[in-house]
């Protein structure tokens, strides 16, 4: 196992600011979508946060480490927790927005670069320790692929929300 | 190899997906398929990661056959059987579907387990048969709530 620190301190602070704001974000919006739209679009963060965190930072590849230590521990489940409330803005500005399908390649441009900030940001807190020549640039091209899967989800939701198969 | 076997599966279980008849709405389902995906990641990370009772391989290929486990093999057949609790079938040919998914399920973890993907240290099958059908009827419950929230499809207000 791979300690980084055993300490209540910045990347703990990170994840629970992160967690409040965007729960406050989230309620102090004028609701936008139905409750079970709202609900899918504010998993889909948390989900594809476990997927890429539990597939890129898990041998065999283990790219990267989370938190304090390489084993999983809350504050780990929090940082993915923290995802929902990012993914359901970027769904609510895209709706509120009324972007078009042409307009959406700088769309998911624009939100890649504000996430490869906030990883950035992430990584100075001690959130991501980066492992076997990782780097924040490879993480870019992960935001611009899941953002991309993000605004089909949205007009596939829209087509086909409603329906059986 | 194992890549081979996991992905034919894999496919045998979606071809049953689409054939099944499905009782929940395409929103329904993608919710459960978030709330499985989430579940399963975690379950597997804490047993592997954490308490090393069920160790998973450290080999690519292997690696790459158990997330087809991960996100096809074991959420389809549980979205499938949330599906059928939530179906007007009676309770017996409820039950009956279900257990056939349950078994199905099964044949994965043996199969997970012969081809080395996962490693039973301080866990056994037994374990396995009481685990996926606690793991449906906890997922038939939160499709329940989920369905009492208002209707799919997106709204303006």
């Amino acid at each position: 196992m791979r300690v980084y620190d055993h300490h209540f301190n910045a990347n703990e602070w990170f994840v629970i600011l992160s967690l409040v704001v965007g729960t406050v974000v989230v309620l102090i919006l004028p609701k936008r979508f139905p409750k079970q739209i709202t609900t899918i679009y504010l998993l889909c963060g948390v989900f594809i946060g476990f997927v890429f965190d539990h597939t890129l930072s898990i041998l065999p590849v283990s790219f990267y480490d989370l938190n304090d230590n390489s084993k999983f521990e809350l504050t780990d489940f929090l940082s993915h927790v923290m995802y929902g409330s990012y993914s359901y803005v970027f769904f609510y500005i895209y709706d509120c927005l009324k972007v078009s399908p042409k307009f959406s390649l700088v769309y998911i441009l624009i939100w890649a670069i504000i996430s490869f900030w906030i990883e950035k940001l992430g990584l100075v807190f001690g959130v991501y320790h980066y492992r076997l020549g990782y780097k924040l640039f490879y993480s870019y091209v992960i935001y611009l692929m899941v953002h991309s899967l993000w605004v089909a989800l949205y007009y596939f939701m829209k087509a086909y929300g409603e329906k059986k198969i | 190899m194992s890549i081979v076997i996991f992905a034919s599966f894999a496919w045998l279980i979606m071809i049953l997906f689409v054939y099944m008849p499905k009782w929940l709405t395409i929103a329904e389902m993608i919710f459960l398929y978030f709330i499985v995906g989430i579940m399963t990641v975690t379950l597997f990370t804490i047993l592997d990661v954490n308490l090393h009772w069920v160790p998973v391989t450290r080999k690519v290929e292997q690696s790459l056959a158990l997330h087809l486990c991960r996100f096809i093999i074991i959420p389809f057949p549980v979205i499938m059987a949330a599906s059928i609790f939530n179906s007007p079938l009676n309770i017996r040919r409820k039950w009956m579907i279900v257990a056939l998914l349950v078994f199905v399920l099964l044949v994965g973890d043996w199969l997970m387990q012969k081809f080395e993907l996962i490693f039973f240290r301080h866990w056994s099958m037994v374990y396995s048969i009481f685990m996926y059908p606690a793991f449906i009827f906890l997922l038939s419950m939160i499709s329940r709530l989920y369905r009492r929230l208002d209707g799919g499809g997106i709204k303006q207000s």
